[in-house]
């Protein structure tokens, strides 16, 4: 067999790309009130006046972007830091970036503090979130000034996520101590991570921190194939290792940092899809990346229909859920197929 | 094109592994960088291929000084072998070897790349292996994916850090006798650092003999590789044969 074209794996992306949209679809229809798929089309429309308008264009829709968008961007992170830290287990929380959001969040709720002081103090969401985005970004900047005084490296930068993930995990739990009961439930729902409280401003947020990882990490995709056989063979095929590492781990972690802020810490997503995208479509990171979004925006949105139906009328918190089934799923892949994804 | 490199030295840390080494390669001739275990070999080709800077001293690329050089306009001149490549992905080997069109291209694999890549399977070999994973071959067989790597890359100037180290006998030579025929159908500047100094008198035009960071002899392979220089670089007992070429025996470390 000589190179699969280039064209063959650019149909296999597009081929790929209709699961999202059907999706999109399944997950405006069903939850707790399920709305028929032409009453869903109509009120896209906008032909729907009445409560099944209202939940379809106030909730299920910026749910859903939000469900797509994080799936994606998150997938999209967790391949490109795979690639810059060489390490087939890295994923934006190995930055510390989840620890630092939770951290950030029980700030706000179990002391009531908001740390940039905007909206309303009591609207607990609006300052968990803010307090989580304010946090990971000084998580980013210490991590990655750590790691810069150690050259970049992967290993630099795995282990100052490491420590300061101990470090923000410690605080946490010293507040969680702290905490009365009501605050410590609604801290445990944030940390689970969840799709419930994004409207729309979030769901505009979330879209601002997809096209911030889409674009940065095709930008650089070249630059990570040549990353994983090691740095002297980076350099030597004209890339430099600090500056692509630099950007991609800005661009990961600030994008991480906002997808954390609206939805919480929703692991796995960033560490399974990729492995699945390798899986269907090799290692190069020009596909990689577009059809790791693409699992990944799949598997939150059948995850977040998932928690919205399971227990009807009950939500499960999307977090709870994605660990619940990624976790099997992902040791199945493992136990299957361990040779063709860890070597 | 030639590589003149000029005054170099170079630190890791404190310790100072290259002192100050003068050496010029020319186009169309393979030159063997040879010498003992941290005598500065792998340190000189860094250099050249700008992964390390030095302290003082410059490298000049025909006419240009390597610091003037942009890091993608180097890579299109220069290809780097360094030795034990792995990876942690599960990469097939064409995959590995397509990388070496990375200077070359903005975003897609035109046609033509596609055909540089299967030539240079091709001619390390490795066409057969296209599709198999990178971790599952032996030593010997990914050095020369390595080596069709570094061929797709097209470059005037060839760095090959102990290309044959992994290789049985027969690989040895049919790796080495590749890398001389298309330095000349090419007219590349080649630069390798061996360990045998047999095969440096067989297939080197040119053999640099380097001891503690510093360059102890240069010149035409059998005027390098002397029993004299070899006792006193190596440490070892040596002794010439001649069968009809020349060629060292090594009877005992000193």
């Amino acid at each position: 067999m000589g190179l699969p074209s280039d064209k063959l794996k650019g149909a296999l992306v597009v081929l790929a790309a209709a699961l999202p949209l059907l999706l999109f679809f399944a997950s405006v229809s069903l939850g707790s009130i399920s709305i028929p798929f032409d009453r869903v089309l109509s009120a896209l429309i906008g032909n729907v006046e009445g409560v099944e308008g209202t939940i379809v264009w106030s909730y299920r829709v910026p749910r859903t972007i939000a469900s797509l968008v994080a799936g994606a961007t998150l997938a999209i992170n967790g391949a490109v830091l795979q690639a810059l830290t060489r390490n087939p287990l890295a994923s934006p929380f190995t930055l510390g970036l989840n620890s630092a959001a939770s951290f950030g969040a029980a700030l706000a709720i179990i002391v009531g503090r908001n740390l940039i002081g905007l909206g309303d103090p009591l609207a607990l969401t609006a300052a968990a979130s803010t307090n989580a985005f304010v946090l990971s970004v000084i998580a980013i900047v210490v991590v990655t000034g750590l790691a810069g005084l150690r050259g970049m490296t992967p290993e630099s930068l795995v282990l100052g996520g490491i420590a300061i993930a101990y470090l923000f995990s410690a605080a946490t739990s010293f507040l969680q101590y702290l905490a009365g009961e009501t605050q410590l439930r609604i801290f445990v729902l944030w940390a689970m991570g969840d799709l419930m409280r994004v409207d729309w401003l979030g769901a505009y947020l979330l879209i601002v921190a997809l096209v911030i990882s889409a674009m940065l990490s095709l930008k650089i995709a070249w630059d990570l194939n040549a990353l994983s056989l090691g740095d002297e063979t980076a350099t030597s095929l004209g890339t430099n290792p600090r500056t692509t590492r630099l950007v991609g781990t800005l661009a990961t972690a600030f994008s991480t940092a906002l997808v954390a802020s609206q939805i919480g810490p929703v692991g796995f997503v960033c560490l399974m899809s990729p492995h699945i995208a390798r899986h269907l479509i090799g290692t190069d990171n020009r596909y990689v990346i577009p059809m790791a979004a693409i699992i990944g925006t799949s598997l939150l949105t059948i995850a977040d229909i998932g928690a919205r139906t399971l227990m009807r009328p009950v939500e499960i918190p999307v977090g709870v859920i994605t660990a619940m089934f990624g976790a099997p799923f992902f040791l199945g892949l493992f136990v299957r197929a361990r040779r063709q994804i860890w070597q | 094109m030639r590589i003149l490199v000029e005054g170099v030295v170079v630190y890791y840390g404190a310790f100072r592994a290259l002192d100050g080494v003068t050496v010029e390669f020319q186009q169309g001739e393979v030159t063997a960088v040879l010498g003992p275990n941290g005598s500065g070999k792998t340190t000189l080709l860094r250099t050249i291929s700008k992964i390390l800077r030095p302290e003082e001293g410059a490298v000049y690329v025909g006419e240009r000084d390597l610091r003037e050089l942009k890091e993608g306009e180097l890579a299109k001149l220069m290809g780097y072998m360094p030795q034990g490549v792995e990876s942690r992905f599960p990469m097939r080997v064409w995959e590995v070897v397509a990388l070496g069109r990375k200077p070359h291209v903005a975003w897609a694999l035109t046609p033509r790349d596609v055909q540089v890549v299967e030539e240079a399977m091709k001619l390390a070999g490795v066409e057969r292996l296209a599709d198999r994973y990178l971790h599952e071959l032996s030593g010997g067989e990914r050095q020369k994916v390595m080596l069709a790597r570094v061929l797709a890359q097209e470059p005037k100037v060839l760095l090959l850090d102990e290309p044959t180290s992994h290789l049985d006998l027969r690989y040895q030579i049919e790796v080495l006798k590749l890398v001389r025929l298309i330095t000349k159908e090419r007219g590349l500047v080649t630069i390798a650092s061996l360990h045998d100094i047999n095969l440096a008198l067989r297939f080197a035009d040119k053999a640099v003999l380097m001891k503690d960071g510093l360059v102890y002899a240069i010149g035409k392979p059998e005027d390098v590789l002397t029993p004299e220089n070899v006792v006193e670089v190596f440490n070892v007992k040596a002794a010439l044969v001649k069968n009809p070429r020349p060629f060292i025996v090594v009877e005992d470390a000193v």
